[in-house]
């Protein structure tokens, strides 16, 4: 009797605790504090630019992107809050539509492909940018400057299936295709960086497709145990080089640009926010991204202080 | 989006995608992903009927292990199920392995704490009234308790099933298959009528499942106790929950 | 490659205290908005069932269509429901706060009307014997001793709401779902056991301070337990 006693008390505490911020991090629904450095800006109470929500895909590389954009952002005097692990770019692409984000990391050309579904692949990054302006107009977004960063859709296969097939290329699955199973996420049978596009650019077609996820922990997985044999990855992703997971080479240049590159909605673009982000966007590069990748994905350290870590080393933040 | 517009191209997406013929065919097809739903879901509650109903009938006969069996429910309800799924999907490969198991650990809780209960309740005059007639414990708990506990043991069977009926949709997240499919592919490729005709499907066959087991309950509760236990959706789920958070009301 | 297969496991630990340190931050803010979501819903759920249940005991003819209709919400899966209101209210609070509120109303619904049913007749005879308007019977007799029920109902609706908290992560709310979704994210265990760990030491929380705050308010309602 004396325990409902005890817990409705202890609980009121614990509320109060919790409440009053032992955590110092201010309300709303996702505001992350990004420690130390970050902090510094904090001296500057209310934001002179207002409030700004970044979104994310759900893989920890656009997390951690996503708290790279904040800590600059954060420097540059706004109030940020991130929200994170939405989905993919079919869900993302409303959400911005509707404002319930304002900011989000991409990548150039799959980017494109998705806003333009008649693009062409193997476009060279400055045309893909160009054109990716022109299509977000009527959307009322834009792309600020493109990283010299990549990380673009690949193709992968495991290593018993490079081996027994002896593959290289994307169009050596011609004809083993019907004997290999592919992996990809939900939105991959419908887009022409995936399994559409191999269906039509280089006429593969799989014994089965298998729903996975976006080049996660599902898929690598499949791949090792060999439920599927061949899948979508991204290009600076660890886990292809520590599983031995076979790249095929991109022969008749389906796929685009994966330059990262901040997407935006018109009406939160200025001088300061453009002057930041192009900063820190000139400053990635693919190494890095690797690098910063291989903390989150392998090491399993937090986006978040990855980040931050990364703009202090670079000056950003 | 105003809220007209949605509905109305949410009507039209959802009678598009019944009608493409395509649906209807394959792996992918509605009949396919019923069937695997239905048969993850009775194969779900039939094992947790087998390894809940012995335990939950032992503690209500016994009285021992009360507090077990009282509890199990409230504590399995305290477990999210979405993290029992990624827990069994980090556990073992992913598809229908840990969705089975994760909903097996979902369906065995209420059957166990019903049928403890139900067997409990069983008033006591009873009990001594067998005793007098020289029934052995196990011919009362055949003849007498078991038959009094109906009621409440079908009110758990119907807790379990519709339960897992529902979060069997959710296991599509750690790629199993499944209704919940259509759910997240159509989230994932922002196709609304197979959103909306993946949870059509759901509700049709959670309400289903409901009013066959309420038709079940009353096919083998004895007929003088008939008057117990209604056929409405969720009725067993607040029957029980209020009789047996009734144990854990302040007693003197 | 030896190094490797080392970091490699990192992610197979069931609990790694460096994560729990390193992403306090995340996790208290995890933590907090889950309370929130379910204060919210709870409160917002009670006080839409409080006069639905009032009036499917009062009015018998509209029971049935009032639950009928709360256990229709009720069979509709979560996951759905959040995803077919985000083209209509976005990815925001309110999408998750309308799902999260539309599945405590049967369970409250059902319990105020279950309390209210559970008024001994004798005493509201005696209440109205003594020229109690029925709207002082209400207020004096009928709801206060249908507390221990609605309490019942406040309790199982608190505890679910909790547990379907989680799926919210889903449609990008923070919560301690999103520390699960992230570790399944990035194949790292330790975050869903925080995360699913944190959901249950909540929901025995509630569970337990829902049944203490009973017993302030209801000293009276100790009921001799039968045999």
């Amino acid at each position: 009797m004396r325990l409902h006693r005890v817990g409705a008390v202890g609980a009121s505490l614990a509320a109060l605790v919790l409440w009053t911020g032992a955590c110092g991090s201010g309300g709303g629904s996702k505001s992350s504090v990004t420690t130390a450095p970050g902090s510094a800006s904090t001296a500057s109470s209310t934001p002179a630019l207002g409030s700004i929500t970044i979104g994310s895909a759900n893989f920890a590389e656009n997390v951690m992107l996503a708290h790279l954009y904040e800590g600059v952002l954060k420097k540059a005097g706004y109030k940020v809050t991130v929200k994170e692990n939405i989905g993919a770019r079919e869900v993302i692409a409303p959400a911005l539509q509707r404002g319930d984000i304002d900011l989000v990391p991409e990548y150039a050309g799959n980017l494109l492909g998705f806003v333009d579904k008649t693009t062409p692949g193997g476009l060279p990054i400055d045309q893909t940018v160009t054109k990716l302006k022109t299509a977000l107009q009527t959307l009322n977004l834009t792309v600020l400057d493109a990283s010299p960063a990549t990380d673009g859709d690949v193709i992968v296969a495991n290593q018993q299936t490079a081996t027994k097939f002896n593959l290289t290329k994307i169009s050596d699955l011609v004809a083993n295709g019907s004997q290999v199973v592919m992996g990809g996420p939900s939105e991959c049978a419908t887009r022409i960086t995936c399994l559409k596009g191999l269906q039509d650019v280089y006429a593969i077609h799989f014994k089965d497709f298998k729903v996975l996820d976006a080049g996660g922990p599902l898929t690598v997985a499949a791949l090792s145990n060999n439920d599927v044999q061949v899948a979508r990855m991204f290009s600076a992703d660890s886990t292809i080089k520590a599983k031995n997971f076979v790249v095929l080479t991109d022969d008749k240049n389906f796929q685009q640009a994966g330059n990262v590159i901040p997407e935006i909605r018109v009406d939160k673009v200025n001088a300061t926010l453009t002057a930041a982000l192009n900063k820190l966007s000139s400053t990635l590069t693919t190494d890095d991204l690797i690098n910063l990748d291989d903390q989150v994905q392998t090491a399993k350290k937090d986006p978040t202080a990855v980040a931050t870590a990364y703009l202090t080393s670079k000056g950003l933040a | 989006m105003s809220l007209p517009a949605v509905i109305s191209l949410s009507v039209r997406d959802l009678y598009r995608w019944y009608a493409n013929g395509d649906h209807w065919r394959g792996s992918q097809g509605i009949p396919h992903r019923l069937e695997e739903h239905v048969a993850m879901s009775l194969a779900v509650v039939l094992s947790a009927l087998l390894i809940g109903l012995p335990i939950g009938l032992l503690i209500g006969h016994t009285n021992r292990g009360a507090v077990v069996g009282v509890n199990l429910a409230n504590i399995g309800r305290a477990i999210p199920s979405f993290a029992i799924l990624v827990i069994g999907a980090q556990l073992f490969h992913i598809g229908a392995k840990p969705a089975f198991l994760a909903l097996l650990a979902l369906a065995i809780p209420p059957i166990v704490t019903n049928a403890s209960v139900g067997i409990r309740e069983v008033d006591p005059d009873v009990r001594e009234a067998a005793k007098g007639m020289g029934m052995t414990g196990w011919q009362m708990l055949r003849r007498v308790e078991i038959p009094l506990a109906i009621p409440l043991i079908m009110a758990g069977v119907r807790t379990a099933g519709v339960q897992v009926v529902a979060t069997a949709t959710l296991a599509a997240v750690v790629a199993w298959g499944g209704l919940g499919r259509y759910i997240i592919d159509g989230i994932g490729q922002q196709d609304s009528g197979q959103l909306l005709g993946g949870a059509v499907l759901v509700v049709i066959l959670s309400l289903s499942t409901e009013i066959g087991l309420g038709a079940a309950q009353r096919a083998l509760t004895p007929a003088g106790l008939r008057h117990q236990g209604s056929a409405m959706p969720g009725a067993a789920v607040v029957a029980v929950e209020a009789k047996e958070v009734e144990k854990f009301a302040p007693a003197s | 490659m030896g190094g490797n297969s080392l970091l490699a496991d990192v992610g197979q630990q069931w609990l790694r205290w460096s994560y729990v340190t390193q992403s306090s931050h995340r996790i208290l803010d995890a933590l907090r908005q889950h309370v929130e979501l379910t204060a919210v819903a709870v409160a917002i759920g009670l006080a839409i069932s409080l006069p639905l249940g009032l009036a499917a005991w009062r009015y018998r003819r509209l029971a049935a269509p009032i639950l009928g209709m709360a256990g229709v919400l009720y069979t509709i899966p979560a996951l759905a429901l959040f995803a077919l209101l985000v083209p209509i209210t976005g990815l925001t609070r309110t999408t998750a706060e309308v799902g999260l509120v539309s599945y405590t109303l049967l369970i409250l619904v059902r319990n105020v009307t279950a309390g209210l049913d559970a008024v001994p007749p004798e005493i509201r005879e005696a209440a109205r014997g003594m020229g109690m308007t029925p709207a002082r019977q209400l207020f004096r007799i009928d709801f206060p001793l249908a507390v221990p029920a609605i309490v019942a109902g406040i309790r199982i609706a608190t505890v679910t709401t909790i547990g379907l908290v989680t799926v919210t992560a889903l449609i990008g709310q923070n919560s301690l779902g999103q520390l699960i979704y992230s570790g399944l994210n990035n194949q790292d265990r330790t975050p869903v056991t925080v995360g699913a760990g944190l959901s249950v030491a909540l929901a025995v929380a509630a569970d337990l301070s829902l049944i203490g705050l009973q017993r302030i308010i209801t000293p009276w309602a100790r009921r001799p337990r039968t045999a």
